[in-house]
């Protein structure tokens, strides 16, 4: 009797213990499908040269590049680098590596770009250009540690608002400028002077 | 010892009228009675600066819901009389298996101080001084201590040879703020070190004690125009606060525990900023501390952040 109360016992103390479900840390992981979707801010006038004509709205107006460059350019064949331009483009600042024109613009249709595969991509698409190069980059981006975020962290309340690759960098020159800061506080803290 | 039967030095004592113990006994209640009435002298401004509610007030946790109801209206007709503004004073609670976690990219970050001034606007901050919760410091590349760093660079950024880090609180799992808070006005919950401004004494033991200088001191009360408050305001949060108490930067709780991004990282032109929930496996902020090399500032002081930076 005393050896199976004695075993008893000790399969007492060795019973695994109960955790019990803290409800405050349980997480609930909600379907994909009531997640809000991301909103991808795309700049206007992609794939278009703006003017300096504006429009009854106050805008600049733009033109698809086809416009000019239609069926076939007329006079001179178009230049292969920014340091050939002779009269048109000449007002935009070139500096994106050794890339030539046609690295993304297609020279078979004008109004899309072209992958280095050769595909042909609509201005829409400009990420999927970007990020032949720019993976790690474009990585960053896909998990929201590269391009911004505004609106809702937490997508069952709300959208995340995000910038596409252009919003920020200029395809032509997409180092970020140097700006002028806002001020600082006054607060005499960790001051040079 | 004087002998009872010596009758001249009795006659003497009470000719005078006055004795010393008397004298000293009148003096006394005279000097007690002078320092009552200056010790007390804050009531008798009751009416002028701080209403009876507001004197009576308990601390935040032994509050009520009709409590906290009756509280808030009342620092909304407040910031009416005050301000001219009318505004909307909330207490959002912390959410239930959320912890925040913030991550900034040192390497993208510009120095540009939008978050500062993005701050500065969010969380009514006295216009004059621009004060903010945010320090952006200029720091020499290869220097890692932003004791070292200057706060008031005033030039085009970013500067050849310098980076930016912008420092605010960390919100750490072990504050020393709240540890040496000799009345808890400061403590942490479940997602975020938070401050009541008005159980608050003004001491500044927690500005002191803070190792990453994150707490402000409201040395006068803020003068912020009326068409310029932020009217979606929370107690523990973005209410203007009063002159003499501290305060310090909250995660923007008024707007991340309604689910929306802290006013800094939607400020941020260059995206160096991560935020979100750290529980939550398929957050970014989840993505940023798994896949890049974080740390933390001042780590060897055990205080153990929840503000991470990082390098791409």
């Amino acid at each position: 009797m005393a050896a199976i109360l004695c075993a008893a016992l000790i399969v007492s103390l060795f019973e695994a213990p109960e955790f019990d479900d803290d409800p405050d840390v349980a997480v609930d992981q909600p379907e994909t499908d009531d997640l809000y979707e991301d909103v991808i801010i795309t700049p206007p006038g992609l794939g278009k040269l703006t003017t300096s004509i504006v429009d009854m709205h106050g805008q600049f107006v733009g033109i698809r590049c086809s416009t000019c460059h239609g069926a076939g350019d007329i006079g001179d064949p178009p230049a292969q680098y920014a340091d050939e331009l002779t009269e048109f483009h000449r007002e935009m600042e070139f500096s994106h590596g050794d890339l030539a024109c046609a690295s993304c613009h297609a020279t078979d249709d004008r109004d899309k770009l072209t992958l280095a595969s050769g595909a042909l991509l609509d201005y829409d698409d400009t990420m999927d250009l970007c990020a032949q190069c720019h993976s790690s980059e474009y990585k960053s981006y896909q998990h929201g540690a590269h391009g911004g975020m505004s609106g809702h962290w937490d997508r069952t309340q709300g959208e995340r608002v995000r910038n596409h690759c252009v919003v920020c960098h200029d395809p032509h020159e997409p180092a970020f400028p140097q700006v002028t800061p806002a001020d600082p506080p006054r607060d005499r803290f960790f001051g040079t002077q | 010892m004087t002998d009872p039967t010596d009758d001249t030095t009795t006659v003497e004592a009470n000719d005078g009228g006055i004795d010393r113990r008397t004298a000293m006994k009148a003096l006394g209640a005279t000097l007690g009675a002078a320092a009552f009435a200056r010790a007390m002298a804050p009531l008798r401004s009751w009416s002028a600066d701080q209403s009876m509610d507001e004197f009576l007030q308990q601390h935040y946790k032994r509050l009520s819901d009709e409590d906290m109801e009756r509280i808030l209206r009342r620092l909304e007709q407040e910031t009416y009389d005050e301000y001219g503004a009318q505004v909307h004073i909330d207490d959002p609670q912390p959410i239930p298996g959320v912890q925040f976690g913030y991550a900034l990219n040192l390497s993208v970050c510009n120095g540009c101080r939008k978050c500062v001034e993005a701050c500065h606007i969010e969380n009514n901050h006295d216009r004059s001084t621009n004060n903010s919760y945010i320090r952006v410091f200029e720091m020499e590349q290869g220097s890692m201590d932003f004791e070292k760093g200057t706060a008031d660079y005033d030039h085009t950024v970013p500067a050849p040879g310098k980076y930016y880090m912008p420092v605010q609180c960390l919100q750490c799992d072990n504050p020393p703020c709240v540890d040496v808070c000799p009345v808890e006005a400061t403590w942490k919950e479940e997602d975020g070190v938070v401050v009541d401004y008005n159980w608050c004494i003004g001491c500044r033991y927690c500005q002191a004690a803070c190792p990453y200088h994150a707490r402000r001191f409201n040395w006068k009360k803020p003068e912020i125009p009326t068409g310029e408050v932020n009217p979606v305001q929370a107690y523990l949060a973005n209410r203007i606060r009063p002159a003499g108490v501290v305060e310090k930067c909250h995660f923007c709780l008024h707007k991340t525990r309604k689910g929306g991004a802290p006013a800094c990282q939607q400020a941020c032109p260059t995206g160096a900023r991560v935020f979100g929930n750290m529980l939550d496996p398929d957050s970014d902020i989840r993505w940023v501390l798994e896949n890049k090399r974080v740390y933390v500032l001042k780590e060897d002081l055990g205080t153990r952040p929840r503000f991470f930076y990082f390098f791409d």
